[in-house]
């Protein structure tokens, strides 16, 4: 008899959320956007859909400071979970990012999505690089527009997904 | 003499309560928010819409007095003047499957970044107010054994004040019996300052370890008998051992902290 391992791999799926008022539930959150980590044998990766920008009621509800980070989440959140993910253990990423910010703003528990089964069968690194990527994309626009579901008065839009992937090299 | 603990009437009024009283006798309902991190907190709100995190959001067999830690560290903070939110314990009821016994922490303020987002962005001012804040919670995180600081654990509100800082310490659950019933070794006392980075006054550190070891051992036991017994269960004899880690160590902090 011969047996083989079945590949693994975990996709999670953050919301992030800002608290207008931490103190009070009868009061506005504003969905910024999710956050995603993946990470297969071969590969680990993580995608980010932030909201463009804000409308002027909503930055009036904002915290001097925050209002400051999130004018272009985009430019200053991606680069923050770029670096904790450049420097963290493979599928710690995420979390390491949700524990710097649990407050105002507030990355919440991730959710388990299933993988993709392709992601984990592909063997060839450059195409699976290639597919996650595509794919990543889609969830996460996906999820984005979940999130903000219904629509809101000023119409949702999303920045394009960025997807950075780092490929580990394949196990023999 | 410095004000540690800058939180609005409206939340000293709700410490007034709770800092008081054990068990809420509020209705709490889930919001169905949740943190991924050790403790998995959960969001709840009560009847007046007034929000707070409780946990721990499940069963831990790890020996850790969680939401006794968490009420009884308050309390004390709330007695000395520092700047940690008021805290209630929330008993589940019997027929709750999960972990009964918990604490619900209220925020401290209506808006907030944790410190090393904030820490970057500050006036010097700001700077050397949070020394006050860092010198007077030396003292008071090596009195309790506080062995899990880091700057998520240090609020800083969001106003828009610039040449001052209020400043909240939150996450108490890994102190007190923790270390003192071996749970995990002891760290070694002084405990560093936090906010981090930015050093200490020693002033002000000095003046909340005076505080502190003239602090009543009276005092001290009704915060700790406050606790329901049910609160301690899971490490035998750890309300005496707090208790009197509690005396003992008040008045061998100065010496610590020299």
């Amino acid at each position: 008899m011969t047996v083989s391992r079945l590949p693994t791999g975990r996709l999670r799926i953050s919301r992030v959320v800002y608290f207008t008022n931490l103190q009070r539930t009868d009061t506005l959150e504003i969905p910024v956007g999710v956050v995603a980590e993946v990470t297969l044998s071969t590969l680990r990766g993580i995608g980010t859909a932030f909201r463009p920008s804000f409308n002027a009621d909503e930055l009036a509800l904002m915290g001097p400071l925050m209002k400051d980070i999130l004018a272009t989440p985009s430019d200053t959140l991606w680069p923050e979970f770029l670096e904790i993910f450049e420097g963290s253990a493979p599928g710690s990423a995420l979390d390491l990012f949700a524990s710097r910010h649990a407050s105002s703003l507030s990355i919440l528990s991730p959710a388990p999505f299933d993988v993709p089964r392709q992601w984990l069968l592909e063997r060839d690194a450059a195409r699976l690089e290639e597919i996650v990527r595509d794919r990543m994309k889609v969830i996460l626009t996906d999820e984005y527009f979940k999130f903000l579901f219904p629509p809101r008065n000023d119409g949702p839009t999303v920045d394009e997904p960025t997807v950075e992937e780092a490929v580990a090299k394949r196990v023999a | 003499m410095p004000m540690f603990r800058k939180f609005s009437a409206d939340m000293e009024l709700l410490a007034d309560v709770w800092s008081t009283s054990a068990i809420t006798t509020d209705t709490w309902n889930l919001t169905g928010k949740t943190w991924q991190t050790n403790s998995s907190p959960f969001e709840v709100s009560n009847q007046n819409n007034l929000r707070g995190v409780a946990k721990p959001g499940e069963v831990k067999n790890d020996r850790c007095l969680r939401a006794a830690h968490e009420k009884i560290v308050s309390d004390l903070a709330y007695v000395l003047g520092l700047p940690v939110p008021p805290v209630v314990l929330w008993d589940r009821g019997e027929t709750h499957v999960g972990e009964r016994y918990t604490a619900i922490s209220a925020w401290a303020f209506p808006k907030a970044n944790e410190w090393q987002i904030v820490k970057p962005r500050l006036k010097p001012a700001q700077i050397e107010d949070a020394k006050l804040v860092a010198g007077a919670m030396r003292a008071f995180d090596t009195w309790i054994a506080a062995s899990d600081r880091k700057g998520s654990h240090v609020l800083v509100s969001d106003d828009d004040v610039e040449d001052a800082i209020s400043v909240a310490q939150i996450d108490y659950a890994f102190a007190l019996s923790y270390e003192w019933c071996g749970v995990v070794r002891a760290q070694p006392d002084p405990r560093p300052p936090f906010p981090d980075g930015i050093g200490f006054d020693r002033a002000a550190c000095d003046e909340i370890a005076d505080s502190i070891e003239k602090l009543e051992e009276l005092r001290i036991s009704e915060v700790v008998n406050r606790v329901p017994v049910e609160y301690y269960s899971a490490v035998a004899g750890a309300k005496d051992v707090i208790l009197s880690q509690l005396v003992r160590r008040r008045e061998l902090l100065k010496g610590w902290l020299k």
